[in-house]
């Protein structure tokens, strides 16, 4: 070994076991061999070189080697074996002090499943050469607890590591710093904050963020009563309990959660968008017989839920782009928009709407083949939709099913039903509008 | 003015405005249940809040002495004018440790308004990130194990845009 690594070298050879020089003889050689096979190496130079053909520096396989004496390590400790884990650890950061983030950045790599395979089939293949004493079969990341909830639960009462806290703080121990951390902030606090995270908005999205962050905050955010909280908001007076549902659907939910994810609804972090596109035939002209104008007629819907049983509907030519953030404001929508409220019931989802009277007929632009009729102040739409997923998500798809307009005049209601022909009322689909969502509004509560 | 002596954990002595230190809920009941109201030498000890942290208090709750009591009417809470807003939020741009301590003084104060809205902004800098911003922002270290993290992405999978 020349010294061009020296670095590298030095505590390897210090500590000088038998393990580690095997294993990296049988490295070499195999190393040797595949690269004689497979180029036709120039291999006029020792191992080095034939590394360097291989497109191998000295210190990928430095870090190679880390990497799979650290692995192991990491797979002795999840058997248990703490013990037997450590020096393999204590070897992989001699060679790579700060193998474990580079551990952890290849472990991020493969998740998202860009890696460049070079050096991680290497280490894999080393790791392989590395006698555990046990089959191989158990590989890290396939088995499956059942509860994480309890599991975290219990490491988290590991006074050794936690100090009674919840949140373990990647700040460096030996630096001394006066502020605060999230861990010192008591659980009703840590609760209040998560409240305000979900909202009124029910941001669940976010919540389920927290939970992947660290044990403490999955066992925070997987708290049952806000998750319950959550469902009473969405189905009201409706929400049952975990075990008797609706009538026709004899559910049972294994939480809160549970219901949350799996019962239908409504979602609420963006709007309900359908495009009905049709022809429409024009007046004939005056001068030219033969001249019959079509008219292309496009127009999108936008529904928008609130949790709090609130639902916004707008008919307009606007594009998404433009149509998305009109629906952004709850309290000051335009006078286009219809405002009323809905509930659910299973699977469907009622609606009854009003126009905003906040500004008089006047204002209210018609638009060719805009199919709100006329403009009536005490007109109520009435409008039931039927949920149903799409293939990518829940629930995000809504069918028409009923759509009826009550006109109070003299004192008589008069109902009349809309023809839904399937070109007119296309189902509308959910997207999701992270603006809606960016701030908190209210806590939930 | 009636006013009271409030002592900080570090024994600085404020020197406040009846009213404004009666938004704390803390202070309030000690006062009345202790019948220091009339004692204008009585001396509140505060130990759980140093010198630092009670002048901000005291300041944020000065700012607010004549909000209007918080209603149930929607229509009321968009009229909440922008200035208060800005205000609160230029009143907030502080590190992280330090309002960490304003929360944790808000909660042993009593002091509602406050303590909303620090959970609030808390609650802000959480929204909308993903795991590995929420760690970095709150400098929080990773426990899970590689097969723990695998397990929990895929409880969360069923809220993931695709």
């Amino acid at each position: 070994m020349s010294d061009v690594d020296s670095d590298g070298e030095q505590p390897d050879r210090e500590t000088g076991t038998n393990a580690l020089d095997e294993f990296r003889e049988n490295w070499q050689r195999e190393l040797q061999e595949h690269t004689n096979t497979g180029s036709k190496g120039r291999s006029e130079a020792g191992d080095r070189l034939t590394a360097a053909n291989s497109n191998l520096s000295e210190t990928d396989l430095l870090q190679a080697k880390a990497e799979s004496l650290y692995r192991t390590a990491v797979q002795l400790e999840q058997r248990g074996k703490v013990y037997d884990a450590l020096p393999f650890y204590r070897k992989a950061t001699q060679i790579v002090p700060d193998i474990e983030f580079k551990f952890y950045e290849q472990q991020k790599q493969l998740l998202s499943g860009d890696v460049s395979k070079k050096y991680l089939n290497l280490a894999n293949d080393l790791a392989n050469q590395l006698d555990l004493g046990q089959s191989d079969s158990t590989q890290s990341g396939e088995e499956v607890v059942d509860n994480l909830y309890d599991k975290f639960q219990h490491d988290l009462r590991q006074e050794n590591i936690y100090n009674g806290k919840m949140i373990a703080s990647s700040r460096d121990a030996n630096v001394l710093t006066t502020g605060l951390h999230f861990a010192d902030l008591p659980p009703e606090i840590v609760m209040r904050i998560l409240r305000w995270v979900v909202s009124a908005q029910l941001d669940m999205r976010s919540l389920e963020q927290c939970a992947a962050v660290c044990k403490g905050f999955y066992v925070y955010a997987r708290d049952e009563e806000l998750w319950r909280l959550a469902c009473v908001k969405v189905w009201g007076h409706n929400v049952g309990t975990l075990e008797t549902q609706d009538s026709d659907v004899s559910n049972v939910y294994y939480s809160w959660r549970d219901m949350f994810i799996r019962r239908e609804r409504v979602l609420f972090n963006g709007c309900y968008i359908s495009k009905t596109t049709y022809l429409r035939m024009g007046e004939n002209s005056f001068q030219d017989q033969f001249y019959r104008p079509v008219q292309l007629v496009e127009y999108y819907r936008y529904i928008r839920f609130m949790p709090d049983g609130k639902v916004l509907m707008m008919t307009t030519a606007d594009e998404p782009a433009q149509g998305v953030p009109k629906l952004k404001h709850v309290h000051n929508v335009r006078s286009e928009t219809l405002r009323g409220r809905y509930r659910l019931f299973g699977s469907t989802v009622t609606l009854v709407l009003q126009k905003s009277q906040t500004r008089g007929p006047a204002h209210l632009r018609q638009r060719r083949g805009s199919i709100m009729p006329l403009e009536e102040d005490s007109s109520q739409f009435l409008i039931e939709l039927r949920i149903a997923g799409s293939t990518k998500r829940r629930c995000a798809q809504l069918v028409w099913s009923h759509y009826t307009l009550v006109q109070k005049r003299n004192k008589v209601d008069i109902s009349s039903e809309f023809d839904l022909t399937e070109a007119k009322y296309p189902p509308l689909r959910f997207s999701t509008v992270k603006s809606y969502h960016l701030d908190a509004d209210a806590p939930l509560a | 003015m009636p006013s009271i002596k409030l002592q900080s954990s570090d024994e600085e002595i404020f020197d406040t405005d009846i009213q404004i230190a009666k938004c704390s809920g803390t202070i309030k009941t000690m006062l009345e249940d202790c019948g220091m109201e009339d004692d204008e030498n009585a001396i509140v000890p505060l130990p759980n809040v140093n010198s630092t942290i009670l002048r901000k208090v005291l300041t944020w709750a000065h700012y607010h002495k004549d909000d209007p009591q918080p209603t149930e009417d929607d229509e009321s809470k968009e009229k909440r004018t922008d200035d208060i807003i800005s205000w609160d939020a230029d009143f907030l741009k502080v590190d992280q440790g330090t309002l960490f301590e304003l929360i944790l003084a808000a909660n042993y104060l009593d002091i509602k308004g406050l303590l909303e809205l620090t959970c609030k902004t808390v609650a802000n800098m959480i929204k909308g990130k993903t795991p590995e911003e929420i760690r970095k922002t709150f400098n929080i270290k990773k426990d899970f194990t590689p097969a723990e993290e695998e397990q929990v992405r895929k409880e969360n999978e069923w809220c993931e845009e695709k």
